[in-house]
C-alpha cells in the first residue's frame, strides 16, 4: 500500500518558490490501477516521482511498504526502490548504446540475479511482449510502439509490485497507444499496482480509479480512497 | 494474486555491482564508436600527451641514472683538482696520479684506482682501421668500478703486455660474435702511427650502458706493449701527470678526512715545491692546487667541469634543463588530461538522461561511479597503447634531437611505469565526470526537466580551457625567445668573417710540424680552391687546447692570461686587422719566433697600460716551461688585436695573448672561391697523406654554432611541445565555442528575430573565446617573461627581440583560437531562428 498524508513538495529556483504539491493525501491499495489527471503544471509528475521514491516530500508523510520514507536519503530510497518499482516514461528513455535485450537486462544488472538467469528472464519477457525478433536491434531501429514495449519489458523484468507510468502513450499514435493500454491492463490483471499519469480521458478510463490534480492539490475526491 | 510490496527474496534488492563488469567496457566501446571523430580526438589527444610524457620522462630518467649501473655508485667518488695558478682556476675532474697511493691509505677507502685516455687505440681488421674508445686503466679499476666479467680473466687482460679486455657489443661489432676469447687484434696507437702490436682478447665485459661518463669499448693495462715505457712509468709511479682518479669508500665515510689526506699529498708533492716565490706570494693563502671529491653519480650534471676541454669527450647535462623537461612532460600530460576531461564532461552531460535512468533502475552511486571509471580506464588504456606506438616511432628522431643514445629507454621498468601512469590517468580523469554523474537528479528526468550543467561545472571547464591556452601561450613565448637568442648568438660576429673558412683537425697524435702534415699543407696550398692555411691550437669558437700563463711587465704584477698559439699567417687568413700596431705577418715574422706577442685591449688594461697605444713596443715577461722547469722569457708586444669571440656569448671576453707557435693540430683553410671548392680540394689531397684517418672537416661557422647546439636542441624540443600544446588548446577552444553556441542557441535565435545581424552574432562567440584568451594572457605572459629573463641571464649579450616573443605568442594564440572557433561562429551566424526555436 502507498499512502501519502498531507504531503507537500516545493521547488526553489532563486527567489521563486513553486509549490508543486500542497497537502496531498492519497492512498493506493495493492493491486489498484489509478490514473492521475490534470492540466500541465498541476503536479502530476511530482506526485509520481514521490510515489516512485525518486524524490522526497518537503512536508507530510509518505508510507511505502509500511515505512515512512519522508526524510530518507537518496541512497536509502534507491535501495528501497530497487526491484520493487517499475517505471515507464513518455519518451521511453531507452539507452541507445545498448541493444533491446541489453536494455531490458539493465534492470536486472543492479540485482543479484546471475547472468545466465538474467538472460533467460529477458528472453521470456521479450517473447511475451512480441519483441524476441528485435532482441539485437538498437532502440533507434524500432518504432515508437516497439520502443515503449521494450520500456515496459524493462519495467516488468524485476517483477515489481508497483508500476509507475508517466504519459506512456504521449508519444504514440492512437492505435499504438491503445495497444500499450491493453498491455497495462493485462499487467494489472496479474496483480501489479499501476499508477498512471495521463492527459487522455480515454486512457484514464482504463484505470479503476481516477485522481485529478489541480494546482498541486487533489481537485476532486478520489472514489472512496481519500484518506481522512 | 495479492502482490506484497515486500521483496520476494531479500537479495534482490542488493546491488551486486561492486565489481567491474564486462558490460561497462562494452558500453564504453559503443560510446566511443558512436561518435568516432570525438573519440579519436579524445584518445589521440591523450595518446600524444602520454607519448610526449613517456619520451621526456624517459629521457630525464636516463639522465638521472647516469653511472647508476656501477654497483653502490653512491660511494664512488671522483678526485677533482683546481690549479690556482691557472686563469680562472677552473675545476677539472682529473687529479695528479701521485694521489692514488695516498688515496689507498686514506681512512675508509676500500678501493682507489684510475684511468687515462691517452692511448686511443685503433684496431686494424680486414684491412680497415677502426677507432676504439679505449681506456688504459690502473690496478684496482675493476674492483672500484664493480665491472662484470662475462668471460675470461680480467686480471690477465689488464696485466699482460699482449692482453686486452673488450665489451660484448664491441666484440660483436668487430667479429660478429661475442665468443671471441683468445682472438687477436692488430692494434695501433693511432691511425697514423706505424707502430703495431698484437693483443689477445683475454676478457669479455658487460657493455656499459650509454648513460655513463666513463664509456669504453676496450680496457688495457699500463703494461700493454703499445704504451711507451716513459708513459708507463708515469702511470705507475708517483707522477704529477693528470689522470681520472676514482675512490670507493665505505658508506658513512667522512669525506673531509679522505680529502685531507689527498690535499696533504698534493701539498707535499715535489712540483708544488718548485713554484717560484713570486707566484707563491700571489697565491697568498690559497694553495697551489685544491683537491676535492665529487660523487660519480653526479658527474653527468657537474657544471664545474662541463666546459673544460678534458670533459668534451663525454656527454654532460644540465640538471635544471632536465628537471625543466620533466616538468614539461607533466605539463603536456596535464594539458592532454584536461582536454580529455573537458571532452568527457561534455559527452557525459549529453548522457544525463541515461544516468538518470540507471539511477531510477536502482544503480547505486558506487556502481555508477565504477561504470564511468571503467569507461575512462578504457580510453586511457587505448591512449596508452597509442602513446607507446607514437613514442616508439618517434624515439629514433627524439634520440637524434637530444644527441643521446636512448635506444635502451624502453626497458621493462619504464614500460611498466608507463602502463601504471596510464591507469592513474584513467582514474584521475574519471573523478570529475563521475562526480557530475553522481549529481544527476533522476527526479528531474521524470518531470521532463533534464539537468543542465551547473554554473560551477561550466566555470570549472572554462578555467580548464584558460589553463590550456595559457600553457600553450607561455610555451610559445619561451620557445620563440630561446630560438631568437640562439640565432642571435650563432649569427653574432666573432670578430671576423667565418664564411670562407674551413676547419680541419689533424689525426690524434699528429701536429703540423710532422712530415705528413707538412706535405699536406704544401700540396693543399697549391690547390685552386685554397687561398691559404693557418695553424692554431684551436679554431676560434672551440677551446680544446686552451692554456694560460702568467705574464707581467718588468717590475709589475703578474696577470694570468689566456694564450693562443698560432702560425704567422693566422691573422691574415682569418682576415683580422690590428687595432693598434701590427699583427703577426708571415712576410715579417718567421714561424715560431719566440719574441713577438700580440695582445688584446683587455690584456693591455690588465697589465697596467694606460692605453693600447702605450702597450705597443713594450716588453713583457712570459712564464713558460723549459724541461719541466718554469722560466721567464721576454716577449715584445707588436700590436693589439681586436676582440675575437673565442668562446660563446655566455662568457664575457677576457684577456688574450697570441704567440707564434705552429706545432699545433688545427688547420684553418681559407677558400679562394666557394667553400665547396675548398672542401673538394681537401677531400682530394687528404687521402694521400692520411689514407686511414677519417677527415674531420667543418665550416668555421659550424664550429661556432656548436657552442649553442644544446640551445638549438632545446628550442626544437620546446617548439614541438608548443605545437602539441597549441593543438590541444585549439581543441579546448573548439569545444568551448561549440558549448557556448549550443547553450545560447535560443538566445541567438531570439536576437536574430529582433534583427541582430551576422556580424554581431559572430562578435558574441568571439567575446566568449576572447575572454579565455585574455585571461590566459594575464596568467601566462608574466610567467613566460620570468622564464625568458632567467634564460637570458646566462648570456652576456642578448637579442633585443627576446621579449617581443611574448607579443608574438599572444598573436599566435589569438590566430589559433580564431581558427578553432571559426566553425562554431559560422554555425551561430547562419543559425535559422525558426528551427532553433522550434526544437
Amino acid at each position: 500500500m502507498l499512502k501519502l498524508i498531507n504531503t507537500t513538495k516545493q521547488f526553489i529556483g532563486g527567489e521563486i518558490i513553486t509549490t508543486a504539491l500542497n497537502n496531498v493525501s492519497l492512498q493506493i491499495n495493492d493491486g489498484e490501477y489509478v490514473a492521475v489527471t490534470g492540466p500541465s503544471g498541476c503536479g502530476k509528475s511530482t506526485l509520481l516521482s514521490i510515489l516512485g521514491l525518486l524524490d522526497i516530500p518537503d512536508g507530510g508523510e509518505y508510507w511505502f511498504d509500511g515505512q515512512n520514507v519522508a526524510g530518507w536519503s537518496e541512497v536509502k530510497l534507491s535501495e528501497l526502490r530497487r526491484g520493487r518499482i517499475g517505471f515507464i516514461f513518455q519518451s521511453f528513455n531507452l539507452i541507445e548504446e545498448l541493444a533491446v535485450d541489453e536494455n531490458v537486462e539493465l534492470a536486472l544488472e543492479y540485482t543479484s540475479v546471475p547472468p545466465k538467469a538474467r538472460r533467460e528472464q529477458v528472453a521470456q519477457m521479450l517473447d511475451k511482449l512480441g519483441l524476441a525478433h528485435r532482441a539485437k536491434h538498437r532502440p533507434s531501429q524500432l518504432s515508437g510502439g516497439q520502443q515503449q514495449r521494450v520500456a515496459i519489458a524493462r519495467a516488468l523484468i524485476t517483477k515489481p509490485a508497483v508500476l509507475l507510468a508517466d504519459e506512456p502513450t504521449g508519444n504514440l499514435d492512437s492505435a499504438t497507444g491503445d495497444e500499450v493500454m491493453r498491455i497495462l491492463r493485462e499487467i494489472n490483471d496479474e496483480g501489479t499496482t499501476i499508477v498512471m499519469v495521463t492527459h487522455s480521458p480515454a486512457h484514464a478510463a482504463y484505470a479503476l480509479r481516477t485522481v485529478s490534480l489541480l494546482d498541486g492539490a487533489i481537485a476532486a475526491p478520489a472514489d472512496g480512497a481519500a484518506v481522512t | 494474486m495479492e502482490r506484497s510490496l515486500r521483496p520476494l527474496m531479500a537479495q534482490r534488492s542488493r546491488d551486486k555491482g561492486s565489481a567491474v563488469k564486462l558490460q561497462d567496457f562494452r558500453i564504453g566501446l559503443r560510446v566511443l564508436a558512436k561518435d568516432p571523430v570525438y573519440s579519436l580526438v579524445s584518445i589521440l589527444g591523450l595518446g600524444v600527451g602520454l607519448a610526449v610524457c613517456l619520451l621526456l620522462l624517459g629521457y630525464a630518467r636516463y639522465c638521472w641514472q647516469y653511472n647508476a649501473y656501477i654497483p653502490d655508485t653512491d660511494n664512488v667518488y671522483i678526485v677533482k683538482h683546481r690549479n690556482n695558478l691557472e686563469l680562472g682556476a677552473p675545476w677539472y675532474d682529473q687529479a695528479p696520479l701521485l694521489l692514488l697511493a695516498a688515496a689507498r691509505t686514506a681512512p675508509s677507502v676500500t678501493n682507489a684506482s684510475g684511468y687515462v685516455g691517452w692511448f686511443p687505440l685503433t684496431v686494424e681488421l680486414n684491412g680497415q682501421l677502426r677507432k676504439l674508445r679505449s681506456l688504459t686503466v690502473l690496478p684496482g679499476f675493476a674492483e672500484t668500478m664493480g665491472l662484470r666479467v662475462l668471460k675470461g680473466d680480467l686480471n690477465e687482460a689488464l696485466s699482460r703486455p699482449d692482453g686486452i679486455a673488450i665489451t660484448q657489443d664491441t666484440a660483436i661489432r668487430l667479429f660478429g660474435t661475442s665468443d671471441v676469447l683468445g682472438r687477436t687484434l692488430q692494434l695501433r696507437l693511432s691511425a697514423v702511427d706505424e707502430n703495431r702490436s698484437t693483443a689477445r682478447v683475454a676478457a669479455i665485459l658487460r657493455t656499459p650502458p650509454p648513460n655513463t661518463t666513463i664509456p669504453f669499448e676496450t680496457l688495457n693495462g699500463p703494461n700493454l706493449s703499445l704504451v711507451p715505457p716513459p708513459m708507463r712509468d708515469q702511470l705507475l709511479g708517483a707522477s704529477d701527470w693528470l689522470g681520472y682518479l676514482l675512490v670507493r669508500v665505505r658508506p658513512g665515510t667522512s669525506l673531509a678526512a679522505v680529502t685531507e689526506v689527498l690535499q696533504h699529498a698534493v701539498d707535499e708533492a715535489p712540483s708544488a715545491q718548485k713554484i717560484p716565490p713570486e707566484m707563491k706570494e700571489r697565491l697568498g693563502d690559497r694553495k697551489v692546487m685544491d683537491i676535492k671529491l665529487s660523487r660519480l653519480r653526479d658527474a653527468y650534471f657537474d657544471r664545474e667541469v662541463a666546459n673544460n676541454f678534458t670533459s668534451l669527450t663525454v656527454n654532460r647535462g644540465n640538471s635544471t634543463v632536465v628537471a625543466g623537461l620533466a616538468a614539461l612532460a607533466i605539463l603536456v600530460l596535464t594539458l592532454a588530461a584536461v582536454n580529455y576531461v573537458n571532452l568527457a564532461t561534455i559527452r557525459l552531460i549529453r548522457r544525463q538522461r541515461e544516468i538518470a535512468m540507471r539511477k531510477v533502475l536502482g544503480a547505486s552511486n558506487g556502481r555508477l561511479a565504477l561504470q564511468f571509471v571503467t569507461e575512462s580506464l578504457l580510453v586511457s588504456m587505448l591512449a596508452t597503447a597509442t602513446g607507446f606506438v607514437i613514442a616508439g616511432l618517434a624515439l629514433p628522431v627524439f634520440s637524434q634531437l637530444m644527441n643521446r643514445d636512448l635506444g635502451t629507454m624502453l626497458t621493462f621498468e619504464n614500460v611498466s611505469t608507463a602502463v601504471g601512469l596510464g591507469v592513474a590517468l584513467g582514474l584521475m580523469t574519471a573523478i570529475y565526470p563521475a562526480w557530475i554523474a553522481l549529481g544527476v537528479r533522476s527526479s528531474l528526468m521524470l518531470v521532463g526537466r533534464p539537468d543542465a550543467e551547473s554554473p560551477r561545472s561550466k566555470h570549472l571547464r572554462q578555467a580548464l580551457s584558460v589553463l590550456q591556452v595559457a600553457t600553450a601561450m607561455g610555451l610559445a613565448g619561451l620557445t620563440l625567445a630561446i630560438f631568437w637568442q640562439t640565432r642571435f648568438a650563432i649569427d653574432a660576429s666573432p670578430g671576423f668573417d667565418p664564411s670562407a673558412l674551413l676547419v680541419i683537425d689533424l689525426p690524434a697524435g699528429v701536429t703540423a710540424r710532422n712530415e705528413k702534415p707538412r706535405g699536406l699543407l704544401a700540396e693543399l696550398t697549391q690547390q685552386s680552391g685554397v687561398a691559404g692555411i693557418a695553424i692554431s691550437g684551436d679554431p676560434v669558437g672551440r677551446s680544446k687546447q686552451s692554456w694560460s700563463t702568467e705574464i707581467k711587465r718588468e717590475g709589475g704584477g703578474a696577470v694570468t692570461i689566456d694564450v693562443k698559439s698560432v702560425s704567422a699567417n693566422f691573422f691574415e687568413e682569418y682576415g683580422i686587422k690590428p687595432v693598434v700596431g701590427r699583427l703577426f705577418d708571415s712576410k715579417i715574422y718567421q714561424e715560431d719566433n719566440p719574441l713577438p706577442l700580440v695582445i688584446n685591449a683587455i690584456a693591455a688594461r690588465q697589465l697596467g697600460f694606460a692605453s693600447s697605444q702605450q702597450a705597443v713596443g713594450q716588453s713583457l715577461l712570459f712564464r713558460s716551461m723549459a724541461n719541466g722547469i718554469p722560466t721567464l722569457i721576454v716577449k715584445r708586444i707588436v700590436g693589439i688585436a681586436p676582440e675575437i669571440r673565442f668562446y660563446s656569448l655566455r662568457e664575457a671576453p677576457g684577456a688574450v695573448a697570441y704567440e707564434l707557435w705552429s706545432n699545433s693540430a688545427t688547420l684553418t683553410v681559407r677558400a679562394s672561391g666557394s667553400i665547396a671548392d675548398a672542401e673538394r680540394a681537401v677531400l682530394l689531397v687528404w687521402p694521400k697523406y692520411f689514407p686511414n684517418s677519417v677527415l674531420e672537416m667543418k665550416p668555421a661557422k659550424e664550429i661556432y654554432a656548436a657552442n649553442y647546439a644544446d640551445d638549438a636542441r632545446l628550442a626544437k624540443l620546446l617548439a614541438l611541445s608548443t605545437a602539441i600544446a597549441m593543438t590541444i588548446a585549439a581543441f579546448g577552444v573548439y569545444v568551448l565555442a561549440a558549448d557556448a553556441v549550443q547553450r545560447r542557441t535560443k538566445e541567438i535565435a531570439l536576437r536574430k528575430l529582433f534583427g541582430t545581424g551576422r556580424r554581431d552574432i559572430g562578435k558574441l562567440v568571439a567575446k566568449e573565446i576572447g575572454a579565455v584568451i585574455l585571461l590566459s594572457a594575464v596568467l601566462a605572459l608574466p610567467l613566460a617573461a620570468i622564464a625568458i629573463a632567467r634564460y637570458l641571464a646566462t648570456y652576456t649579450e642578448r637579442t633585443p627581440l627576446a621579449f617581443w616573443a611574448l607579443a608574438f605568442a599572444l598573436l599566435v594564440s589569438l590566430i589559433t583560437a580564431a581558427i578553432a572557433g571559426a566553425r562554431q561562429a559560422w554555425i551561430a551566424m547562419t543559425l535559422k531562428p525558426a528551427i532553433a526555436l522550434r526544437t
